[in-house]
C-alpha cells in the first residue's frame, strides 16, 4: 500500500493547474506550486478547477511574479520533507542551510520592486491566502514605518490626516511617552 | 362541399387569399420580432464584451498605489509587524489617521498581536529607589519624560504594565502609574501605618485577576492588589514584628493587617510574583508568601547553607515549570534552585555565563513573562536569557541597589 501512496503522492505533484489572471493570461502550474495559496487549495479540493482558476483580482503581471514566489518555496517545502527522514546526515544538514540561505537571497531579491507592485503583491498574497509571501511583503512595509514619526508616516505614504486635533491630543496625552 | 354558384366561388377565394395575407402578415410580424429580439441581444452581447474589454483594460491597469487602497486586513497585517520591543512604534502608527487608528484599537488585532508575540519583551528597567529608567531597546523611547515627577518620591514595584511610587507627601502616599496609558491613581497608606515603622516599607503591586494574562487589553485600567509590608516598631501590633496590609483597588480599602514574628524587614530584592502567589524578600533568606487566591501569608525562610554558598546573592523567580524557584550569581555562573517542599533545595540548572569571572557580581531581577535575568559584575548590568544562555551587556551603573525591569505589556 505504501508503494501506491507515493504513486498518488507523484500523480498529485505532477497534476497541473490553470491559472487566469485578470487580463486573460494563462499559466500553468504544478498542483503542489498552486497549493502554497489557501484559496486554491481550497477550489482544488471542492474541485472547482476543471477550465482553469479565474482570478479576476491579479494582473498577469503580479500573477507571473506570485508564481515565481510560489515555485521557489513549493521546492523548499518539498525539499524540508525530504531531508526529514535524513536528519543525522550532516551533508544533508549542509545542504538544508544552503538552501535556505539561497532562500533568503532569493526572498530579498523578489522584494526589491516599486511601491505599487508591493501593494499589488500584498493585495495578491491576501486575495489567495499564501501566508509566506503576505508576511515577507507586510514586513517589507512594516521595516518602512519602523521608527518614523506619524507625520514623516503620512508624508511618506501621502496619508491624509483625518483625526481631529482633539483624538490626537487624547492619543498624545495618554501615551506622550512614545512622542518624545 | 360543391360551390353552388361563381358569386359564391369568388367569395370563398378572396376569404382564402385574405386568411393567407393574415397569415403572411403574422408571419411577417413574428419574423421582425424574432430579428428585433436577436439585434437587442446583439446589442447587449455587444456590451457585455465592451464591459468586458473595459474591465481587462482597467485590471491591466489596475495597480494599487494608495497604501489606504489596501484592504483593512492586509493593513492590519503590515501593522502586525512592526517591532515589538517599541511599544512607540505601533502608537505613532494608532496616530496616523483614523483608519489606522481603527485598526490597532481593534480587539481582535489586539489577539491577533499576543498570538503573534506571546513573549513580553523587556523594554528597560527602573532603578530603585529613586526613580529612573534605563531603556533597553535599540529605538527611540522615551518613558522618562512622561514619569510622574513633583515630590520626593521612591520607586517600589512594578509588576503587570504598573509601576509603584512611594510619594512622601504630608500626608505619605502611593502613586500607581501605568505607563502605556499614563493613568495614574493615589492610594493613601493604611490607617495604622506609621512612617515611625521600619522604611521604606516592602510593597508589591499585582493584578487582581486570576485569570489574566496581563497583557495589554485586559490588565491596562483593571483592578489590582498592593501587599503591604512593614516592621512595626511600636507596641501597637507587637513589639518587633512586622504587619502586612493588602489593599483592593476594587473595594478601595487596606483589609486587616497579619502580624508575623519577622524582625529583619529591610529589603534589597525585588517582589516577585510566581503563579497567584507574592513573595516579599526580606534580609537573611527571610520570605513572606502571600497567596492572592486564599488571602493567606506563610513565612518562610531560606536554608542558611545555601545562603551562604550564594553569598546571600539570590532572588526569588519563577521556574519554566511554574514552580517557585531561586536565583543566585557566583563568580561568572548562574545557578537555579528548585524545591519541593520550599525547605530542601536542589540545583536544578547551572549556567556558566560568558562574563569575566569576579566577587564582584550580583542578581537584581527578574523580568515578568520572559526569561530574563538581571545581573551586574563590576559596575556594568547585563542580561542573560535562561533558554538562549545569551548575554547582553546594557549599562554602566555604580552600586546598583536594586532594578525593577518593564516590559512590554
Amino acid at each position: 500500500m505504501a508503494s501506491a501512496g507515493s504513486g498518488d503522492e507523484k500523480a498529485a505533484a505532477a497534476a497541473m493547474i490553470t491559472l487566469i489572471s485578470s487580463d486573460n493570461e494563462k499559466f500553468e502550474v504544478t498542483e503542489a506550486t498552486a497549493t502554497l495559496s489557501q484559496t486554491i487549495r481550497h477550489m482544488i479540493e471542492d474541485g472547482c478547477t476543471d477550465g482553469g482558476v479565474p482570478l479576476p483580482n491579479v494582473t498577469s503581471k503580479i500573477l507571473a511574479r506570485v508564481i515565481e514566489y510560489c515555485k521557489k518555496h513549493a521546492t523548499a517545502a518539498a525539499g524540508e520533507e525530504g531531508s526529514s527522514s535524513s536528519f543525522s546526515d550532516a551533508a544533508f544538514l549542509e545542504v538544508d542551510r544552503a538552501f535556505l540561505e539561497e532562500l533568503e537571497e532569493f526572498d530579498d531579491a523578489f522584494l526589491e520592486v516599486d511601491r505599487a507592485t508591493l501593494f499589488d503583491l500584498i493585495l495578491a498574497a491576501n486575495y489567495l491566502d499564501i501566508k509566506g509571501l503576505l508576511n515577507l511583503t507586510c514586513q517589507k512595509v512594516a521595516d518602512s514605518v519602523k521608527g518614523k514619526t506619524p507625520e514623516q508616516i503620512r508624508e511618506m505614504y501621502n496619508i491624509v490626516n483625518d483625526l481631529t486635533p482633539e483624538e490626537e491630543a487624547e492619543i498624545r496625552r495618554e501615551t506622550q511617552w512614545a512622542f518624545e | 362541399m360543391e360551390p353552388d354558384s361563381e358569386t359564391d366561388v369568388a367569395k370563398l377565394s378572396l376569404e382564402q387569399q385574405n386568411t393567407v395575407v393574415a397569415g403572411e402578415d403574422a408571419k411577417l410580424k413574428w419574423k421582425v420580432e424574432v430579428l428585433e429580439a436577436e439585434v437587442e441581444k446583439m446589442k447587449d452581447e455587444h456590451l457585455v464584451q465592451l464591459k468586458k474589454k473595459a474591465d481587462v483594460a482597467e485590471a491591466r491597469q489596475h495597480t494599487c498605489t494608495h497604501i489606504l487602497a489596501l484592504p483593512d486586513d492586509a493593513i492590519a497585517e503590515i501593522l502586525l509587524y512592526l517591532p515589538q520591543d517599541s511599544p512607540s512604534c505601533l502608537l505613532r502608527a494608532s496616530l496616523v489617521c483614523k483608519l489606522w487608528l481603527k485598526i490597532v484599537s481593534d480587539l481582535g488585532f489586539i489577539r491577533r498581536l499576543r498570538a503573534l508575540h506571546p513573549t513580553p519583551h523587556v523594554l528597560g528597567f527602573f532603578q530603585c529607589p529613586i526613580p529612573e529608567f534605563v531603556p533597553t531597546t535599540a529605538s527611540a523611547f522615551s518613558l522618562p519624560a512622561a514619569m510622574p515627577r513633583g515630590h520626593v518620591q521612591f520607586i517600589l514595584d512594578c509588576h503587570h504594565g504598573r509601576v509603584l511610587f512611594l510619594v512622601f507627601g504630608p500626608p505619605m502616599v502611593l502613586l500607581i502609574w501605568e505607563p502605556v496609558t499614563g493613568e495614574r491613581q493615589y492610594v493613601p497608606m493604611p490607617e495604622a501605618f506609621s512612617s515611625d515603622f521600619y522604611f521604606p516599607p516592602t510593597v508589591a503591586v499585582v493584578c487582581a485577576a486570576d485569570d489574566c494574562d496581563h497583557r495589554g487589553c485586559h490588565c491596562h485600567g483593571g483592578h489590582f492588589f498592593l501587599v503591604l509590608a512593614s516592621a512595626t516598631d511600636t507596641t501597637a501590633f507587637m513589639k518587633e514584628g512586622t504587619a502586612v496590609w493588602v489593599y483592593s483597588s476594587e473595594t478601595r480599602a487596606w483589609g486587616e493587617p497579619h502580624l508575623v514574628w519577622l524582625t529583619y524587614c529591610d529589603s534589597e530584592r525585588p517582589n516577585t510574583l510566581v503563579g497567584r502567589t507574592v513573595y516579599l524578600t526580606f534580609l537573611a533568606g527571610h520570605v513572606l508568601k502571600y497567596d492572592l487566591v486564599k488571602h493567606n501569608l506563610v513565612e518562610l525562610e531560606i536554608a542558611g547553607d545555601l545562603l551562604e554558598f550564594c553569598d546571600g546573592n539570590i532572588i526569588i523567580i519563577p521556574l519554566e515549570d511554574g514552580r517557585m524557584g531561586l536565583a543566585s550569581v557566583k563568580d561568572s555562573t548562574l545557578s537555579l534552585w528548585s524545591c519541593d517542599d520550599e525547605e530542601y533545595w536542589a540545583p536544578h540548572r547551572v549556567i556558566g555565563m560568558d562574563v569575566p569571572a569576579t566577587r564582584d557580581i550580583d542578581v537584581l531581577g527578574f523580568a515578568e513573562g520572559t526569561d530574563v535575568i538581571f545581573f551586574c559584575a563590576n559596575s556594568v548590568i547585563f542580561t542573560i536569557e535562561l533558554k538562549s544562555e545569551r548575554v547582553r551587556r546594557l549599562h554602566e551603573m555604580q552600586y546598583p541597589r536594586m532594578i525593577l525591569p518593564l516590559v512590554s505589556t
